[in-house]
């Protein structure tokens, strides 16, 4: 049987991705969790300034297993530096946003106004609620933690589901309508019929 | 009698970009009862044909002036089209509409 929702099967089938000339892990709720405390530019979206450093911190940190962290030292920032006389620090901050969304392809839900505030997934738990509910649900902690962020996210969805909860994935069909409305949209633009 | 008919061609809503149609057919009976013990009805009537009409898409400027929608050529009268979830900037849209067969 075909898997329909291309979200899902992305959360499930990642590729291998090297940055800096290093090996990252699959990006897992630990990194998400360590780049967010430290308030990486790195998760912004582009809407931040990134550095070299920024970059090495956050393959340092896509190179961590839980419980540990890999924060490199100034010797192994500077060697890593030195090993690369000319970083082409576009190619590399590209390579590592793909590295991002191929392990962030958490699902889309449809909100409700009023009393469907637990259909936001932002309100339906931040990382730690996640992993409780995961190692609830019968998964070791480490497994939690070192799990690829789309693969939990499914995974906490269908747990809540499981439990009761009214939760509306949006369906393949409903994506590629949005896909269809977005096409349209972007046409509308470049018209000028929405400004 | 309800029928997933997908979304076939020449299915259009003014305003929503559809997700799923489904038609639903119906009829009222009249079964004259013959007033003889054991014995079948000789007259039993179908009236009110009906085709009940539901849809969900996504909104994409549904005016509340639309009252019509047409799908396999039929023209349905809408009796409600309510929003009733968002993701991102994306509005889903659920709706009914009816058509009367022999009223045309």
């Amino acid at each position: 049987m075909r898997i329909e929702n291309k979200r899902l099967a992305e959360a499930f089938i990642n590729k291998s991705y090297k940055v800096l000339g290093l090996s990252l892990k699959p990006f897992s709720l630990w990194h998400l969790f360590l780049m967010e405390s430290a308030g990486s530019p790195m998760l912004q979206g582009g809407q931040a300034l990134v550095r070299w450093q920024d970059i090495r911190w956050a393959v340092s940190i896509s190179r961590s297993v839980w419980p540990n962290i890999n924060w490199p030292s100034g010797w192994e920032l500077a060697k890593s530096l030195l090993a690369m006389p000319y970083p082409n620090l576009y190619k590399e901050l590209y390579n590592f946003n793909l590295y991002l969304l191929d392990h962030y392809s958490i699902p889309l839900i449809w909100q409700k106004d009023g009393d469907g505030a637990d259909q936001n997934i932002d309100n339906l738990g931040n990382i730690v609620t996640i992993t409780t509910s995961l190692v609830s649900a019968g998964f070791k902690l480490s497994e939690v933690w070192n799990m690829p962020v789309g693969m939990a996210y499914w995974y906490f969805v269908n747990a809540q589901r499981l439990k009761g909860a009214k939760i509306d994935i949006v369906s393949p069909n409903e994506e590629v309508a949005m896909e269809k409305v977005q096409k349209m949209r972007q046409q509308n633009d470049s018209k000028g019929l929405n400004s | 009698m309800a029928n997933n008919v997908g979304i076939p061609a020449g299915t259009t809503i003014s305003g929503v970009e559809l997700t799923s149609v489904t038609i639903t057919g119906k009829v009222d009976t009249l079964i004259i009862d013959p007033d003889t013990e054991k014995t079948m009805p000789t007259h039993a009537y179908a009236y009110n044909d009906t085709l009940e009409l539901s849809f969900e898409g996504i909104d994409i400027g549904f005016q509340s002036t639309t009252n019509t929608a047409q799908v396999l050529g039929k023209n349905f009268k809408l009796t409600s089209v309510t929003l009733t979830a968002t993701a991102g900037d994306f509005k889903k849209v659920s709706g009914r509409g009816v058509h009367y067969p022999k009223a045309q």
